[in-house]
């Protein structure tokens, strides 16, 4: 038989695609939203916005019905300015509206217009209100400019030279930014200043009783006044996007979803598609793919049809500011839509590859949809921050995020974890719904469902599955973070360098690493009767592939230290601009060294090495590896734990640590080959505990390093000659577990080398 | 070449087990169609769905062409076509978008797929509509797309679980001439039917299978002296009886 060439996600995809894409249900999805339905909520929200728009200073007429005209109210500080100025900004405006007009008479005129016409100048007085405040005081013109009595605050000072003397006044011009009318009245305000001549100016500041100086032109200092800053109950656009996000790509994502898997196993297409020699996750992937582009395409098309809805009805200043839609904006729009439609499409992929028909999994959605819209709620609460464990809450990070980057005032360490974790919750659920999507207990409709996944089987077993492993991972990553939260907490609390307090702190390190590391795991698997010993990995092994782990952790250490030297220095070399980053950085690193000295050294080597890397070899190297391992080939399942055990240290207790990733990453994939080499994790153990041991010992006895002249005092690179030694060591252990192990020995097999098939 | 060893399925449920396939061994050699018959819930699907590797046997195991469909599902599928009466088309396909998407599902490329399309499309007479949605097609056509569905890889053994199920006579007898030609291209049979009159005449062997146990095996004359009954739809009969007199 020739060799097989298994299909593409891309075809899989373009197939589901093409299907989805054909049938009359998704294009009224597609269309029936944005052609009906959006022109006629914006023909109730344009009602909304004029019927509750406030009042203006005489009550009589609504700011709604103002919208339209061009008619402004400016408030000014007190009568008696208003007196003193009002006769040069009358001349002003006149000579503004003059100077139009002539501008205006340039232009060509039709034949046939022949009259000349004669209209007396407006005067600003009769159009527009000039009003002022009962109390003279300028936090009252900014107040009635907020509350829309007044379209623009017009604040008059004197100003003074370098000598002290007054020599001029100052007109400061206070607007509502996102407000078109009020931008309007700025625009109008600025022309009718600029057209004040000096000999009206000098007026001024004569009736201001100010000596006569030689002031060109006035001088004009606007203030923007933010709505949303100065009024946190109202709503921004910025909080009702990510409630449009969720709502649009679920609408999107629901129909293809139930159809693609319930909807096929209805249609009995499902089966045939099963019974052809393609994986699971393949198959998965490339529903997934398609999922994902519907929900984008509704999202794309639905924004579209709002877009031009708001433009047509003018509401898009109202929603957007005085800037409209603008790339930018549609930009992150776009971007953040990928990040809702993958994370939607995958969960509700997980749901419906549980149904057995299309109603059932319509009925498993409901609830989820209307769980889903309860976070999406929560950003219109404009004091909730995307900090702390709401970056790793599922759906309410994404949508906190969203709000925070149409703001402008997402910070990256935060949007990271967010994304991270969204990542995290995707694979976990597409890695369940390959459990369950296709199985004969779907297929065939045998009497398993979402249950099982919290049933307890009835046989034990010796490897972990997949969705098992993916279960521990995603309670494990908001555990650790929490974790590390309550260890920042309460270093930052406790920052003095007693050494009573470190040691607590230590202990209390310690604690948390066991109880989310091993703790968690350990009765996530014994509930699923996963074997203890075999399960973790822990299986006797060679004497061979045990010298290797002391060897490799001996050669590592050094080697590992300059990579995370070279990783600090690339970081700080690529944030050299941001100097408050970089400074943190060094002194977070150089406060958590001088404080931990304090403690005893077996103390650190004990809560520092030999626990994490009992703990965290038995997690990753034990019961994740094995399970990743039931479906991934070797190399795949190295790089997948090493990865992922990357992506745990980027999170310390001082925060986001980015230069950790690359060489934790490179540590992980050396700690896959070992365990995958030694069909054990014991050797794991013994590298990652020496290779911790000299991190700390290094850190420790840095100062004793020092005064032997070993390194210098801003040395940061690790010593040429310990560099050699480490990469003989290194070889030699590498060496020695590639010649002398196999790993498909059977004898050490039976949880790590031969994942059964079943 | 399909081996069956000893192939168990039981289904656990709260307070009892239920026995679907009991300790079943047989064989098909190429060029042989074996008819496995049997009343509704005897097991016949049960076993098809084992042998396909979609459903993993309690114990025992099934072989196609040497792989175990426990131990290489993917390798076994390969060499699989499998029609069942309750496979569905693709509505919003055509003919010819669907029979490609499985060539590809099944590893064929580029020329190939055109070439196959064609020799599986004149081979089942779809060629008149290979443009034309599957949502159109009447269900004698479907059941033709779903055959050409199948056999678009050139496997070497069959599955063919009641596949004339809901068709009438004309549209039967193309199911039934593709068996025949199977059986020329020496590929491995198994057919599950209720229309014994049909499997008699394109069947060589027979397994007639009763609440999950091969009660009968043989050829129609080794059945015929088994039993002393003249024809498949006697010996059914008997066999059903004795079974319901056992039990009572």
């Amino acid at each position: 038989m020739p060799e097989f060439r298994p299909i593409s996600f891309w075809r899989l995809a373009s197939k589901e695609l093409r299907e989805t894409l054909r049938d009359r249900r998704t294009l009224l999805t597609l269309f029936l939203m944005p052609l009906i339905v959006y022109p006629i909520l914006s023909l109730l929200l344009q009602g909304f916005f004029v019927s509750n728009l406030p009042l203006n200073a005489d009550g009589d007429e609504t700011q709604g019905e103002k919208l339209r005209s061009d008619e402004y109210a400016f408030v000014f500080e007190q009568e008696e300015t208003l007196n003193q100025i009002a006769g040069v900004l009358n001349e002003g405006y006149i000579s503004f509206k003059q100077s139009r007009k002539t501008a205006e008479s340039a232009k060509p005129k039709p034949a046939n217009d022949k009259k000349p016409r004669t209209v007396a100048p407006e005067n600003l007085l009769a159009k527009h209100s000039l009003i002022w405040p009962d109390k003279a005081k300028s936090e009252n013109v900014k107040q009635m400019v907020l509350e829309g009595q007044a379209d623009l605050g017009v604040l008059t000072t004197p100003t003074t030279n370098s000598d002290g003397e007054q020599s001029g006044i100052e007109f400061t011009l206070m607007y509502v930014e996102n407000d078109p009318r009020s931008l309007r009245a700025l625009a109008l305000m600025e022309n009718i200043l600029d057209q004040v001549t000096i000999s009206t100016y000098r007026r001024v500041m004569r009736a201001m009783g100010l000596p006569r100086v030689n002031i060109p032109t006035p001088r004009i200092r606007t203030e923007a006044i933010n709505l949303d800053s100065e009024n946190p109950a109202g709503i921004s656009i910025a909080a009702i996007i990510p409630l449009i996000l969720t709502l649009m790509t679920i609408t999107g994502a629901v129909y293809p979803a139930i159809d693609l898997t319930a909807g096929e196993r209805e249609r009995g297409t499902l089966e045939s598609m099963i019974a052809a020699p393609i994986p699971r996750m393949r198959i998965l992937l490339g529903k997934l793919i398609a999922i994902v582009s519907v929900a984008m395409l509704t999202a794309i098309v639905n924004l579209l049809g709002m877009s031009i809805t708001l433009w047509v009805f003018r509401l898009d200043e109202q929603f957007l500011g005085g800037q409209g839609l603008t790339l930018a904006i549609a930009g992150r729009v776009l971007g953040l839509l990928i990040l809702f439609a993958a994370f939607f499409s995958s969960v509700l992929l997980v749901i419906t590859s549980f149904a057995r028909s299309f109603k059932e999994g319509q009925a498993y959605l409901i609830p989820v949809v209307m769980v889903a819209l309860a976070p999406s709620l929560m950003s219109l609460k404009p004091d909730l921050q995307l900090t702390g464990l709401w970056t790793v809450t599922p759906l309410v990070n994404i949508v906190l995020l969203s709000r925070d980057v149409l703001d402008g005032t997402a910070e990256w360490r935060n949007a990271a974890i967010t994304v991270l974790s969204t990542a995290i919750y995707s694979l976990l659920a597409l890695t369940l719904a390959a459990k369950f999507f296709g199985t004969a207990s779907v297929l065939y409709g045998q009497d398993q469902g979402i249950g099982t996944l919290f049933k307890r089987p009835k046989r034990s077993t010796q490897t972990p599955s997949v969705s098992l492993g993916m279960v521990c991972l995603a309670l494990l990553f908001p555990a650790s973070f929490a974790w590390n939260g309550v260890m920042a907490r309460t270093a930052l609390e406790g920052g003095s360098t007693d050494a009573s307090l470190v040691t607590v702190q230590l202990w209390l390190a310690t604690f948390g690493l066991i109880l989310v590391f091993f703790v968690l795991p350990f009765c996530i698997a014994s509930f699923h009767r996963v074997q203890f010993l075999p399960g973790f990995g822990i299986k006797a092994t060679s004497l061979t592939a045990l010298a290797a782990g002391v060897l490799m952790g001996i050669g590592f250490g050094p080697l590992l230290l300059q990579a995370i030297a070279w990783s600090t220095q690339g970081l700080e070399w690529l944030q050299l601009s941001d100097e408050t980053i970089k400074e943190s950085l060094v002194q977070r690193g150089e406060s958590h060294v001088s404080r931990i000295k304090t403690a005893p050294i077996i103390l650190l080597i004990f809560s520092m090495a030999i626990v994490p890397a009992i703990c965290e070899e038995l997690f990753f190297r034990g019961l994740l590896f094995q399970s990743i391992r039931t479906v991934f080939k070797p190399w795949k399942t190295i790089m997948a734990t090493a990865l992922l055990f990357g992506a745990f240290h980027l999170i310390s207790a001082g925060g986001l640590t980015i230069s950790r990733f690359l060489p934790t990453t490179i540590m992980g994939v050396i700690l896959g080959w070992v365990c995958y080499r030694s069909n054990s994790v014991i050797p794991g153990i013994l590298l990652h505990a020496i290779y911790n041991g000299i991190t700390v010992c290094f850190a420790y006895y840095r100062d004793y390093l020092v005064e032997q002249d070993f390194i210098t005092e801003q040395q940061k690179n690790v010593p040429g000659n310990v560099l050699l030694i480490g990469a003989i060591c290194a070889v030699a252990g590498i060496l020695l577990l590639y010649f002398f192990s196999d790993p498909t020995q059977k004898k050490h097999t039976s949880s790590i080398g031969h994942p059964p098939t079943a | 070449m399909i081996r069956v060893e000893n192939l168990t399925k039981t289904f656990d449920s709260e307070d009892s087990t239920f026995v679907a396939v009991d300790d079943l061994t047989f064989e098909v050699h190429p060029g042989e169609v074996y008819g496995l018959l049997g009343p509704n819930g005897a097991g016949k699907t049960t076993t098809m769905r084992m042998v396909l590797g979609l459903m993993q046997p309690t114990s025992g195991f099934a072989e196609v062409e040497g792989f175990r469909s426990s131990e290489s599902p993917d390798e076994v599928k390969r060499r699989i076509g499998f029609v069942s009466a309750t496979a569905g088309i693709y509505q919003w396909l055509s003919v010819r978008e669907m029979l490609a998407f499985f060539c590809e599902m099944y590893g064929l490329r580029g020329d190939e797929i055109e070439s196959r399309i064609r020799e599986v499309s004149a081979m089942l007479d779809c060629d008149s509509f290979l443009e034309q949605r599957c949502a159109n097609l009447s269900t004698g056509q479907r059941q033709r797309v779903n055959l050409a569905r199948a056999i678009v890889h050139d496997p070497p053994t069959m599955l063919l679980d009641e596949p004339t199920l809901g068709l009438d006579v004309v549209a039967s007898q193309v199911v039934f001439e593709y068996i025949r030609m199977a059986q020329e291209l020496n590929k491995s049979v198994i057919l599950c039917t209720h229309r014994l009159e049909q499997a008699e005449r394109v069947c060589n062997r027979f397994g007639l299978l009763h609440q999950g146990t091969l009660t009968y095996e043989g050829s129609l004359s080794e059945l015929q002296e088994m039993t002393g009954r003249g024809n498949l739809v006697d010996i059914f009969l008997q066999m059903i009886s004795r079974s319901a007199a056992e039990n009572s």
